[in-house]
């Protein structure tokens, strides 16, 4: 690993966590921070993402955890809400590095994909459609709430990505690090009974 | 690592574009709103097995739906989360208030989590009786005609125990007048 690699991953680690930005956008706020040309060869998710842990436990030890606990909780409401369109739980929330700034990012494998859309109109839900890149390489629709998260009393975003139910194989397979990408309720609830 | 560590608000503050999130929304769903079904008849059996039900109210108090049994009984199915079930309730505060001396009951039954309810009413108080019941409530609400599972979702009772009238969706003022007469 370069020193430039892991100066910039520093900086897009504080803006990760600072600032409530997601990994791409860091990294290339972090590069105009620096003052870096934008063709600059980026850190991998994994470094910044190592580096935000470093940051969370140098700067944020005494708020981080509780943060990370109420979100996970809240989590855990919508994936019980949304049990029958077999909720997965990713992103910061997930992996643990998520801070009062973090968004809940929770993937859908929907036997109709209109079939989710449908239940949040029928629950008078409002929210938002937009597209981001997906599993397997495909576009995805994501539909983006707000939810007023009890344990840290304000809102939070919500954000379900409506996959087809025949892109949930290889939706577990592990990372580069051996990290299960996103999991269940089941795993969620393992997750919390370990402490976390 | 995989593109489901990304948020999908790419490139800025999730938290500052969901703001604009209600101007979009309604966009969001329009092609969609067609798909709001009507209520459909209660399954069989579910009229009288609701008599038989049980809940606890918020500070752990037993409620039992057979002592509202041979009265005029409005059950509506809400959550904290669900922004037109918080919208009608002042609305059936009043309407409950108005009538509780001619012997109806208002029953708001909480698909929700009792931390999540306990914690709403102590800035919203209702005095019209809640009952916790969970998801388990998204169950009993089907069995009662909401073949969807939506929110909000009432029911009225007559005297003789049955269903006269189902709701999808947030009641209005007509709703409730024209509730108020068929039960009367």
């Amino acid at each position: 690993m370069s020193d430039l690699a892991l100066d910039i991953a520093q900086t897009a680690a504080r803006l990760v966590v600072e600032q409530g930005l997601n990994l791409g956008a860091a990294k290339q706020r972090a590069l105009r921070e620096l003052g870096l040309g934008s063709r600059t060869p980026l850190p991998t998710n994994e470094l910044v993402e190592a580096q935000i842990h470093e940051h969370l436990a140098l700067f944020c030890a005494d708020t981080q955890p509780a943060e990370l606990a109420a979100l996970r909780a809240h989590a855990r409401e919508w994936m019980l809400r949304l049990a029958d369109f077999r909720p997965h739980l990713g992103g910061p929330v997930w992996h643990g590095w998520a801070t009062r700034l973090s968004d809940i990012d929770l993937a859908l494998f929907c036997d109709d994909p209109k079939s989710a859309e449908i239940h949040l109109l029928n629950l008078g839900l409002r929210y938002e459609v937009g597209t981001q890149p997906g599993l397997h390489g495909h576009p995805v629709d994501v539909l983006s709430l707000h939810s007023h998260c009890p344990g840290l009393d304000e809102d939070v975003g919500v954000h379900l990505r409506i996959y087809d139910l025949r892109d949930q194989r290889g939706a577990l397979l592990p990372d580069a690090q051996g990290r299960r990408p996103r999991g269940d309720l089941a795993a969620l609830d393992h997750l919390l009974a370990q402490g976390g | 690592m995989s593109q489901a560590s990304s948020s999908p608000t790419s490139g800025r503050s999730s938290r500052r574009l969901l703001l604009g999130a209600g101007l979009v929304a309604a966009a969001g769903g329009a092609g969609l709103a067609w798909w709001r079904h009507r209520p459909a008849p209660p399954l069989p059996g579910a009229q009288l097995d609701f008599w038989q039900e049980a809940f606890e109210t918020p500070d752990g108090q037993p409620l039992r739906t057979i002592a509202w049994q041979g009265k005029p009984l409005l059950v509506n199915f809400w959550a904290t989360w669900c922004p037109p079930c918080v919208e009608e309730l002042p609305m059936l505060e009043a309407f409950w208030q108005a009538r509780r001396a001619q012997g109806w009951t208002v029953l708001g039954l909480a698909v929700d989590q009792p931390s999540s309810v306990k914690r709403f009413l102590q800035t919203r108080p209702l005095s019209f009786p809640i009952g916790m019941a969970g998801l388990g409530g998204t169950e009993l609400s089907k069995r009662l005609g909401n073949s969807m599972g939506a929110l909000p979702f009432s029911v009225l009772f007559g005297k003789d125990a049955t269903i006269l009238k189902q709701k999808l969706g947030k009641l209005d003022q007509s709703d409730l007048d024209q509730w108020a007469q068929a039960a009367a």
